[in-house]
């Protein structure tokens, strides 16, 4: 292995030895608003070697001396070409402007990091534009949703924002926000993101073949960029949909120098409730009752020269639950949600070399507060994860084509599982007072990592990505290492065909306990100990990626992920009860995972979409000494699904008008389901004059049962006006489950007429929705 | 329980937009019956355990419980060696000969015909270290109740216990407390009940799990079932005191302008039992795991809790306890006429 890296490393000093040659560097933008351009196109045309933006808009290239032209590219704008004699390092800003040509509409996956000629595989670029077309529940814009809508991507139960890549689990997912961690990606049980998409300018997934710059989880990685805010003048908009309002504000400080970008979204139904819960509360009982959920994103993008940018980016987003009773008085307050801060400073050290140092803290935490009489009687209950972070990344472009990436990260955990307060009046039955704050104690961890990251062609039909990350964790005096391979290969059958090999090894030192079939603030997230030991995947992909011009573009990928140390509450064990640790409540075991995933997608014209279809198999093993789950058999992983199709299309008819549809098809759910049932033993410590339950159900393995088949049509539409006063407003109708397909949410055995039945219970039936939209 | 329905009516508000329900055949594979062996046993009473088979319940009526076996061959192995086959004294019940004692390594299989052997394990328990620090009774009576030229005299047993447990350090111990009342009818008839020992907050002071609030609002809580049990997490190697009062009205008179009127009696002899019982980890996880699998029946924010089974190759549970007891007897007048003697005044 070793020599083959050494060789691969000499093979490619020949190609990038040139007699004589300069690099010509600087920022795309867009010219309206100078919002940077990320992965925008750089080629050029005489020498036909290009180069593209990294995630802050910056570009490098090295040509040979001598006259180049230069055509800078990206998709929705008009390319802008610069002929001129290179005989120096040149410094070239480019602003392009956007196109309103019909045939440039963005649709999602056509982007650069999965195409033909790319080593990377297994990823895909979202616009955002793409994310607000595609119709959704109740009208809210989701990118998760859009992301379920991508082969290899499972979503949880019914209208969940939970993600599954390639059998893994929701806690899997390396969420970055401006390249800062988020924990929870869920609001309001999981059935909203966190992401508001009035704030985001790109997304990045990566299901596999992890560049070496990413590490930390498992399954996928899904990299979120902010705008940066508009540097000319100020802009907004103002949505109202069915269940939330947004506002959103962008615009200069000091013009063309220092900008903002603000942005707010509160749903409102406990607004609406509230009069009628004071009108019933005048003889005591509830005062005051609801739940809303709020975002708010803000960053401040500050331009201290040409060779220096800071960015500020913040994030705060809640959940919450809160109830009041007047008489007995009692007060329930719950509120969960993820916090973030992050201050970046960006230097271009030279026109070959892009330094990006960040400082960031996040944090999510759940906590529920209840008081009862004279606020002497209570329970708290807590439970979070917070980090500070330093990490510095640096860009390295020595030749044209050639693109080395390094770094390293410091963060400084701070777990604190679950930790219940209780304050009790009256006695108690030993000798001395009870300490009152039970569970599980906070656990501290240092974990570093470090990254080389090489992409490079080795000729011209072969180009390779080849990185090595490197992580450490440091918990409870136990030091664990890891040194991660990571490989991703391109080679061109042909000019439109080219077959791809990827491999990757991750770690994740911080895990997710869940026992709910929905996310709830209940869910635990907790790091590896000394007695919880890190996951671990390997994941091997390879697939075909081919063009047909001017038609559509088509992959096919397949996949084998194997997962160990994953972790899983044991039998009948849950965050509930405090009488254990949590590590006393969990099992390890490993999982295994494969599938075939292939994407036809149109990305011209004004018809665009994609079909999407995978074939896939999950499973999970518990039969380590200690740790057996369902008797040490293997069980199908909870959202493992067979076949999985997705088609969505979206056309333009008009600058006024374009509709969007999406239909998806699944296997439905595993469930453990008992059809089974034993009679129960006669305890002696219970009274059976008041309870005698004379059977017990008999579950004889876990995710036993498969639901009906689960599919589902959604449609959309979008008018759109320029008013007299200069603004922009869009209506947009969507219909969710649009022929009301009863789908499963749960299936149950019921009571009822005296028998024992069956019965399934849908969540969303059809759902029509409104939303309205101005921008100013 | 308005509090618990409103919580869960906020949580899933926003979801309940259309949500609605239907039955559907059942698509699964139907597994074959296993077999089920279920008993407590304790030095108090020979070795014990009921055999059935479990059934597949779509379409049973809900008092049908699932059928027992009465030709299994049942034998009964003490500290690894071979002890005696359990006889079947009726309604799938084996019973044997042997009273196992603390320490003891109770292993039962059974054999039955078309299913695998099945069989559990367990070590019975040592006693729980209890003194009695008082105790005491007292014969009370209250006069009053007057109406009109109407007097009621009533005459209670009164009674106070006081113990002290003291728990065994670094080890994982489980216990429960009870209090129950039998009833010695002089048709003969022995009737029982459980007695409210007042201690429930003071359990969830020791073994918070009783408090979870958590559970309670979400996920259907902790059912009386396991309110009496305590794991010795929180007070390991303490001394634990009891403090338990009692009264019970024994006897009622009925005066008109002081005399005093003649009704029909019967008397009870009444054997009240306190009992602190230490419980093998196996017996305190079927009992808490039942529970929260009861209480989370058809809930769907939670996945189905499995009932905790030490049985190899089939399910229930085969686990032990041993009791400290400490009884008081007295007797009881009530009126003959009371439909059931154990709430004679009611």
């Amino acid at each position: 292995m070793r020599n083959c890296i050494i060789f691969l490393f000499l093979s490619v000093i020949p190609y990038y030895v040139n007699s004589q040659s300069y690099t010509v560097s600087g920022y795309i933008t867009d010219a309206v608003n100078g919002e940077p351009l990320l992965s925008a196109t750089v080629f050029d045309t005489l020498s036909a070697r290009g180069s593209e933006t990294n995630n802050y808009g910056y570009y490098s290239i090295t040509l040979p001396a001598g006259e180049v032209s230069i055509n800078y590219s990206y998709v929705g704008y008009h390319n802008e070409e610069h002929t001129f004699l290179l005989n120096s390092d040149t410094i070239l800003h480019i602003d392009l402007d956007l196109s309103n040509m019909l045939e440039e509409v963005m649709v999602i996956g056509n982007h650069s990091s999965s195409g033909v000629g790319k080593a990377q595989m297994s990823a895909v670029e979202i616009p955002v534009t793409q994310i607000k077309n595609i119709p959704s529940l109740f009208g809210e814009n989701d990118m998760i949703k859009v992301l379920q809508l991508l082969p290899g991507v499972q979503s949880g139960t019914e209208g969940s924002a939970g993600l599954y890549v390639r059998g893994g689990g929701p806690d899997q997912n390396l969420l970055l926000l401006d390249g800062v961690l988020l924990y929870n990606a869920n609001h309001m049980l999981g059935f909203f993101s966190v992401f508001n998409s009035d704030a985001l300018k790109n997304v990045t997934l990566y299901k596999g073949s992890f560049p070496a710059r990413f590490g930390g989880k498992l399954s996928s990685v899904v990299d979120v960029h902010m705008k940066d805010g508009d540097d000319k003048k100020i802009r907004g908009s103002v949505g109202v949909g069915l269940i939330s309002l947004k506002l959103q504000l962008e615009g200069p400080i000091i013009k063309e120098k220092t900008t903002f970008n603000v942005s707010l979204r509160r749903t409102y139904f406990d607004l609406l409730l509230k009069p009628f819960i004071l009108a019933n509360s005048g003889s005591g009982g509830i005062n005051n009752a609801g739940y809303y959920f709020y975002d708010m994103n803000a960053k401040i993008t500050h331009k201290v020269s040409d060779k220096d940018k800071l960015y500020l980016s913040l994030y705060r987003g809640v959940d919450a639950i809160y109830y009041g009773n007047s008489k007995p008085n009692m007060n329930v307050n719950w509120d969960w949600g993820n916090a973030i801060a992050a201050l970046r400073w960006n230097r271009n050290l030279n026109n070959k070399l892009f330094m990006n140092t960040t400082a960031s803290f996040t944090r999510y935490r759940s906590s529920l507060g209840s008081s009862q009489g004279d606020e002497e009687s209570g329970l708290t209950y807590k439970s979070g994860i917070r980090d500070w972070t330093l990490k510095s990344d640096f860009d390295y472009k020595p030749t044209t084509g050639h693109d080395v990436k390094f770094g390293a990260a410091y963060t400084y955990h701070t777990f604190t599982p679950d930790v219940t307060s209780m304050k009790f009046q009256g006695g108690n039955i030993v000798e001395q007072p009870l300490d009152t704050v039970l569970g599980s104690p906070r656990v501290f961890a240092h974990e570093t990592a470090a990254y080389f990251e090489d992409n490079f062609p080795v000729n011209r039909l072969l180009k390779i990505n080849l990185g090595l990350h490197f992580s450490s964790f440091h918990v409870q005096n136990r030091n664990y290492y890891s040194l991660q391979p990571r490989i991703s290969t391109r080679f061109l059958l042909s000019d439109d065909l080219s077959i791809k090999a990827g491999y990757a090894y991750m770690n994740q030192y911080t895990h997710m306990l869940s026992t709910s079939t929905v996310s709830f603030p209940t869910d635990l997230w907790v790091p590896s100990t000394k007695n919880i030991p890190p996951m671990q995947s390997h994941q091997y992909a390879v697939g075909f990626f081919y063009s047909l011009k001017n038609i559509a573009n088509f992959s096919i990928e397949s996949y084998y992920k194997t997962m160990n140390n994953l972790l899983e509450y044991k039998e009948g064990a849950s965050f509930m009860g405090t009488s254990a640790n949590w590590e006393d409540k969990v099992s390890i075991g490993r999982g295994v995972a494969y599938g075939v995933e292939f994407l036809a997608q149109r990305s011209f014209g004004n018809t665009t979409g994609w079909i999407g279809y995978t074939w896939s198999k999950a499973d999970r093993i518990f039969e380590r000494l200690g740790n057996v789950l369902n008797y040490g058999h293997s069980f199908p992983a909870k959202y493992d699904r067979r076949h999985d199709i997705n088609i969505t299309a979206l056309h333009k008819f008009s600058e006024k008008i374009d509709v969007s549809a999406s239909w998806v098809f699944t296997t439905g759910n595993t469930a453990t389901l008992s059809s089974h049932e034993y009679r129960a033993a006669d305890s002696p410590t219970y009274d059976r004059n008041f309870w005698d339950p004379n059977t017990y159900p008999y579950i004889n393995s876990r995710n036993n049962f498969r639901y009906p088949n689960y599919h589902r049509l959604d449609l959309g539409i979008n008018f759109h006006k320029d008013t007299s006063r200069g603004n922009h407003r869009t209506w947009n109708i969507s219909i969710y489950n649009a022929y009301n397909r009863m789908n499963p949410f749960y299936v149950s055995v019921w009571e009822e007429n005296g028998k024992k039945v069956l019965k399934q219970a849908t969540l969303f039936t059809i759902i029509p929705s409104i939303s309205y939209n101005i921008q100013f | 329980m308005m509090r618990r329905n409103l919580f869960a009516l906020l949580l899933i508000m926003p979801l309940c937009w259309t949500a609605c329900e239907k039955e559907i055949e059942f698509s699964g594979k139907i597994i074959d019956p296993v077999l089920v062996m279920n008993g407590f046993l304790t030095p108090d009473s020979v070795i014990s355990v009921q055999i059935s088979e479990s059934r597949f319940m779509l379409g049973k009526m809900l008092d049908e419980v699932p059928p027992v076996v009465k030709d299994a061959s049942v034998s009964l192995y003490v500290n690894s060696e071979y002890k005696e086959q359990l006889s079947h004294i009726g309604d799938g019940v084996y019973s044997g000969t042997y009273y196992p004692i603390s320490n003891d390594i109770i292993r039962v299989e059974a054999r039955v015909d078309g299913f695998d052997a099945i069989w559990g394990e367990t070590i019975i328990p040592r006693k729980p270290l209890i003194i009695i620090t008082d105790s005491s009774t007292m014969i009370s009576t209250m006069g009053g109740n007057t109406a009109g030229e109407k007097e009621i005299r009533q005459v209670f047993w009164n009674g106070s216990l006081e113990l002290k447990m003291t728990e065994h350090a670094s080890e994982e111990n489980y216990y429960f407390v009870k209090g129950q009342k039998y009833f010695y009818l002089e048709d003969g008839r022995i009737l029982s009940m459980f007695v409210d020992l007042g201690i429930d907050e003071l359990l969830e002071q020791i073994d918070p799990d009783h408090a979870s609030f958590l559970e309670e609002e979400l996920f259907g809580g902790y059912s009386h079932m396991v309110k009496n049990l305590f794991s010795d997490r929180f007070v390991d190697g303490r001394d634990l005191f009891f403090d338990f009062r009692f009264h019970d009205l024994i006897d009622r008179k009925t005066y008109i302008n002081g005399v005093m009127q003649e009704e029909s009696i019967n008397e009870a002899e009444v054997e009240l039992r306190v009992e602190i019982a230490t419980m093998t980890k196996g017996m305190y996880q079927y009992i808490t795991s039942a529970s929260r699998s009861n209480a989370t029946n058809g809930n769907f924010l939670v996945e189905p809790v499995p009932v905790y089974s030490n049985i190899k190759n089939g399910t229930g549970i085969i686990e032990s306890f041993v009791p400290y007891v400490i009884t008081f007897r007295y007797k009881k007048r009530y009126n003959a006429d009371a439909e059931d003697p154990r709430y004679p005044y009611y």
